[in-house]
This record gives structure tokens, C-alpha cells and sequence, in this order.
């Protein structure tokens, strides 16, 4: 190998060190919060964090603009999200129906576990939305297409705006639009349901 | 589109109701429809990831991407190995001399011979014979290329001046 050659790898390994060390901090963070938000689950909202960690510093090259490395972290967590969420989907129905099949099932919201049944109750005056009404949501937040949950919980969860959530959903704003629109006449009615 | 399609359009991009804000009072469906932001915003979750979170993560991902490394090696490897060999097999490999020559498994040409090519390489006219020289015969087979592995003589074994067959190619009988 040349020395040009050496030193370029050596800079790759080097700039890959450095990127891992600054995402592994506020940026993962971030990135566990809304990965534990569209998961429900803090092992699964841990191992997406990773992952898109990992992904991250063996696609460097596709990083364009460093100062944008968090969005683009981001972006990817939430790929990685997605991807867990249309698996657990797809396991669900083609081994749902299989008796003794524990694995097909979703694992349990922490969420839930931890929120509803947990906290102390607050007084009626300070809660906004009852922890039945809640419990109901996150379980029928469940329930809505991936694409549709990630734009509801990123739009009014993590209170992103419609370009931020198309950027990182990876589509436009125009189907980010829709999806929010959809998601949200679709939770109404399951929610009316219940 | 209904005023409360308009309603769950204008709620869902966070734009104001304005002159739909009395309908949106009136209609139950739009009213839940508009409760619904503020809950979402308040079922979201403080989620604290525990401590050493980031040196976790960090050791994790390290270990994660030592392992894909090696794993990317082995498998370029193993292909490119797999490669070789596929060509080593394709240059190896050579039509079995016994089946090449049988005459048994030559079809009877179509060609007929009127006089012997390695003798006079000119064709003269003559009275139709049935014999058939082998060479040519050899040369019909392997002409056949959809029973043939290779399209090809293999022309370090012929020692024959190939004058004859240049007969075949301008298109008259040899």
C-alpha cells in the first residue's frame, strides 16, 4: 500500500473514531428518545440506536456536510425504526396465528408499564390526558402503518415540523402531509372505537 | 371535500381552523379529531436510557463493526475463491476423446461426397458417392453446436491441412 493510501485509511479509521465518539453522546440520546417513542421498548429503542450507530460510521462517506451529522443520525435511527416496526408486523402475521409462537408477538410496551401503571397519579387539574386515555393511545398508536405512527409520534410527540419529519421519515413533505392527515383520522376512529 | 376532511387537514399541519373553527366546535368527530395533537404531545415519553448509555454504545458498536468487518473479509474471500475455481472448471474442462471420435454417435451428414478432399482439394465433378470422409463427419459434429459443450474443435489435434474445409465455409460441397 502507498503511503497516499495509508494515510487515507488511517484518516477514514480516525474520522470514524470521531464520528462515533460525538454521536455516541447527545445526538444517540435524542435518538434513543424517539426510538423509544415509536418502539415502545426500551431493549429494541437501544439495539435501533446501535445499529444506526454502527450503520453510520461504516457509511461515513455518504456524509456530506458534517455540521448535519446529528440530522442525519437521525434520519437513520429512525430507519432503523421503521424496519423493527414492519418486522414485528410481519412476524405477527405469518406466525401470529401459530400456537405456542410467544416470538411473533410484539414485545410489551415498557411505555405503558412504565407511564400508566408506575407514576404516581397526578392530581386531575394537572393531567392533560387520563392515564387510561393514554394507555389506549399507545395501544392504538400500535396499530396504525409504521409510516403513519413514526409521522404522529415525531409531528406531536417530539413537536418537529412537517419538513423535519419528511426528512426523517426520507420522503416528501407532500407524503409527510398525508400520512399526518391519515394517521390522525385514523387514531380518531380507533380510538372511538375503544 | 368535506368541511371536516378541511378540519382534519388544517389540525394535522397545525394550520388555524379560521372560518371552520365554529364547525370544528359543533362536530364531535372534529372535536376529538382536534383534542388529539395535545394527547399525542402528552404521551410522550421522558425516556432516560440509564447510565453509561454512551460508553454502551460506543463499545457495542465498536465490537459490531470489528465483526461485520471480518465477516465482509471472509466473505470476499470465500467468493472470490468460489470464482476461481468456477473458472479453473470452465478452462479444465474437455470433450472426452472417445465420444468426440465415435463414429457411431455422428449423424450421417447431409453433405455427400464425390471425391476424397485430402487428395483433391478441388472439388471435380463426379457421380455421387456415399462415403463420407470422418474428418468431415467430425467436422458436422462439431458444427452442431447445441449438442456440443464447446463450439470448437480443438485444433492442436488436427494435423490435416485444412484446405477442405474451407469448402464448407464458402458454401460448396467439398
Amino acid at each position: 500500500m502507498s503511503i497516499t493510501g495509508a494515510l487515507e485509511v488511517a484518516s477514514r479509521a480516525d474520522a470514524r473514531g470521531r464520528l462515533l465518539g460525538e454521536l455516541a453522546g447527545a445526538p444517540a440520546r435524542k435518538g434513543y428518545g424517539i426510538a423509544y417513542d415509536l418502539l415502545g421498548n426500551r431493549a429494541e429503542a437501544e439495539e435501533a440506536v446501535q445499529e444506526a450507530l454502527v450503520r453510520a460510521c461504516e457509511s461515513i462517506g455518504d456524509l456530506r456536510e458534517p455540521a448535519a451529522a446529528t440530522a442525519w443520525f437521525l434520519r437513520i435511527v429512525t430507519t432503523m425504526c421503521l424496519r423493527t416496526l414492519r418486522r414485528r408486523r410481519l412476524r405477527h402475521a405469518l406466525f401470529g396465528w401459530l400456537p405456542g409462537r410467544d416470538d411473533a408477538e410484539p414485545p410489551p410496551r415498557d411505555d405503558i408499564a412504565e407511564r400508566v401503571h408506575a407514576e404516581p397519579e397526578p392530581a386531575p387539574a394537572d393531567a392533560l390526558v387520563s392515564r387510561e386515555t393514554l394507555a389506549t393511545m399507545l395501544r392504538r398508536l400500535d396499530e396504525l402503518p409504521a409510516q403513519q405512527r413514526a409521522a404522529l409520534v415525531l409531528r406531536y410527540g417530539h413537536d418537529l415540523p412537517v419538513p423535519e419529519v419528511a426528512e426523517l421519515l426520507g420522503v416528501g413533505q407532500a407524503t409527510a402531509k398525508t400520512h399526518l392527515v391519515r394517521g390522525l383520522a385514523r387514531l380518531r376512529d380507533l380510538m372511538e372505537e375503544s | 371535500m368535506t368541511e371536516c376532511d378541511i378540519v382534519a387537514e388544517r389540525v394535522a399541519l397545525g394550520d388555524p381552523l379560521g372560518d371552520l373553527a365554529e364547525h370544528a366546535a359543533s362536530c364531535a368527530r372534529c372535536r376529538r379529531l382536534a383534542a388529539l395533537p395535545a394527547e399525542l404531545g402528552a404521551a410522550r415519553s421522558v425516556a432516560d436510557p440509564g447510565l453509561g448509555f454512551s460508553a454502551r454504545l460506543t463499545a457495542g458498536a465498536q465490537q459490531r463493526i470489528a465483526q461485520r468487518r471480518r465477516r465482509r473479509i471472509a466473505g470476499a474471500l470465500a467468493s472470490t475463491l468460489a470464482a476461481a475455481a468456477a473458472v479453473m472448471a470452465v478452462v479444465a474442462r474437455q470433450p472426452a476423446p472417445g465420444y468426440a471420435l465415435d463414429p457411431s454417435l455422428f449423424p450421417r451428414p447431409a453433405v455427400r461426397l464425390s471425391h476424397d478432399p485430402w487428395q483433391d482439394p478441388e472439388p471435380t465433378p463426379a457421380k455421387p458417392t456415399h462415403d463420407v470422409d470422418p474428418d468431415v463427419r467430425t467436422l458436422v459434429h462439431f458444427a452442431r453446436y447445441e449438442r456440443a459443450p464447446h463450439a470448437h474443435a480443438h485444433w492442436s489435434r488436427i494435423e490435416k491441412p485444412l484446405a477442405p474445409y474451407r469448402m464448407l465455409f464458402v458454401g460448396g460441397e467439398p
